[in-house]
């Protein structure tokens, strides 16, 4: 027998609210009103140029701008950068997921490194200065070789060697 | 006020500390909760796999506190040092992550030298329940890994828990320690008529996905059938085994960011958790 389509949409909704909670339900809907599928079907939208530059210059825009007001955030951030993105730190996207739940972001959008970094930068920006420190001194040990090393260091632990 | 599970089976290697652990996660990651994992085995996986095994040895070496100290905080030891000293709760938590829209997860690390407490446990069952009672309201959810025995350890998780998660393997041997779990619940709730208990239900867990061999349906049904006889519920969405679970541990996240895990997998633990957490009223 057939499902009338309202039915089926609420038990959906329902569904989603259950896995989401409603206030998640509600911003990824926001994203659906009229106004945002009118941006994003215009002409205008489809034929602009790619975010990922803007998106670049504005990360670069806000270290810049707090050179002056902050100089120990800007430098230990102005580092980190330089060190991420000669894949000195974080080397794999997998990384920089698991970075990501260190400073507090439940997911971080992007498959490539290149897509994730700005938005880790722009998080990054927001912590306290301490907690940055903290993290930039936790990425040095975020990497595949130090996830595969994690069996000798808990049997080096129990059997009690340095 | 925090709703308490503990997750129990007198048998081992069912998927209790993965599916402790993954349910932590997700109850912070997917609907807000602040929660707060405790490791009651002094196999101590669950800390292992939530904090890091780097960041856990850490943890140990700094001389941070764990859930044996909970037990032991009464213990006099020594002539020197053998006066009681008062635990501060807090400094017991390992804040593990904390997201910016306040949804959390915490954990209480366990340790090999809880199993001490197994030598000489008396009177110690109550002193967990003291403890989660002075820091539940700052939680929505607390999870509790137990240890496969029956001993002081899960009359201690009995005593702070409002439900149990049964996860179960659909096996032989599995499904013969299903009964010594249903005659362990019904003699502490003999004893404690006061608290109220209750199995939430029973969920399959780590099987061959598609295994349709007849041993596994013969084992599936004898413990649908005692399930059926107890009154528990058993879940509609089991959790089939994938290798991703084992990943997730090694890196110290949760399934849905970690890295190779099939979509099949993430949709299959979201079903269930579509069907656990409103049971527990979250």
């Amino acid at each position: 027998m057939s499902r009338s389509p309202r039915p089926l949409l609420e038990e959906e909704i329902e569904l989603l609210v259950r896995h989401f909670g409603i206030q998640r339900v509600r911003l990824a809907m926001a994203k659906f009103s009229p106004e945002n599928d009118r941006e994003r079907l215009s002409p205008a939208r489809r034929n602009a140029p790619s975010s990922r530059g803007p998106a670049r210059a504005t990360v670069a825009t806000a270290l810049e701008s707090i050179r002056g007001s902050d100089t120990a955030r800007h430098d230990l951030l102005a580092e980190f950068l330089t060190r991420l993105n000669a894949r000195q730190v974080l080397p794999e996207s997998q990384d920089i997921r698991q970075f990501a739940q260190l400073i507090g972001l439940k997911g971080i959008a992007g498959k490539s490194r290149r897509d994730m970094i700005p938005k880790l930068t722009r998080s990054l920006l927001e912590l306290p200065i301490e907690r940055l420190r903290t993290a930039v001194e936790s990425a040095a040990n975020i990497s595949e070789a130090q996830r595969q090393m994690g069996f000798s260091v808990l049997t080096d632990k129990l059997l009690g060697r340095p | 006020m925090a709703v308490c599970v503990s997750l129990i089976n007198m048998k081992g290697g069912v998927g209790k500390t993965t599916l402790a652990s993954q349910i932590a996660w997700y109850a912070a990651v997917y609907l807000d909760k602040k929660v707060l994992l405790v490791d009651l085995d002094p196999q101590a996986n669950a800390s292992q796999s939530v904090m890091s095994p780097q960041e856990y040895v850490k943890y140990l070496d700094n001389g941070g506190l764990t859930v044996a100290d909970i037990f032991e905080q009464f213990t006099p030891t020594g002539m020197a040092s053998g006066s009681p000293k008062k635990l501060d709760p807090l400094k017991v938590i390992y804040k593990r992550v904390e997201y910016r829209d306040g949804s959390l997860v915490h954990i209480v690390p366990s340790r090999l030298e809880l199993s001490w407490t197994l030598r000489n446990p008396t009177g110690k069952e109550t002193l967990l329940p003291r403890f989660i009672a002075k820091v539940e309201e700052r939680y929505d959810l607390i999870v509790i890994d137990c240890a496969p025995t029956d001993s002081i350890l899960t009359d201690a998780a009995y005593h702070c828990s409002r439900y149990i998660l049964v996860p179960i393997r659909a096996e032989f041997l599995a499904s013969i320690g299903f009964p010594l779990l249903n005659r362990s619940i019904k003699a502490f709730q003999i004893r404690h008529e006061d608290h109220t208990i209750e199995v939430c239900g029973l969920v399959f867990n780590d099987f061959v996905r598609g295994n349709v061999k007849s041993e596994n349906k013969l084992a599936r049904k004898d413990v649908q059938e005692k399930a059926a006889e107890y009154g528990w519920y058993v879940f509609q969405n089991d959790i089939p085994h994938s290798d991703s679970y084992f990943k997730a541990a090694r890196d110290g996240m949760p399934i849905s960011s970690t890295k190779g895990t099939h979509g099949i997998v993430k949709t299959e633990f979201a079903k269930f958790a579509g069907e656990f957490f409103p049971l527990i009223g979250l």
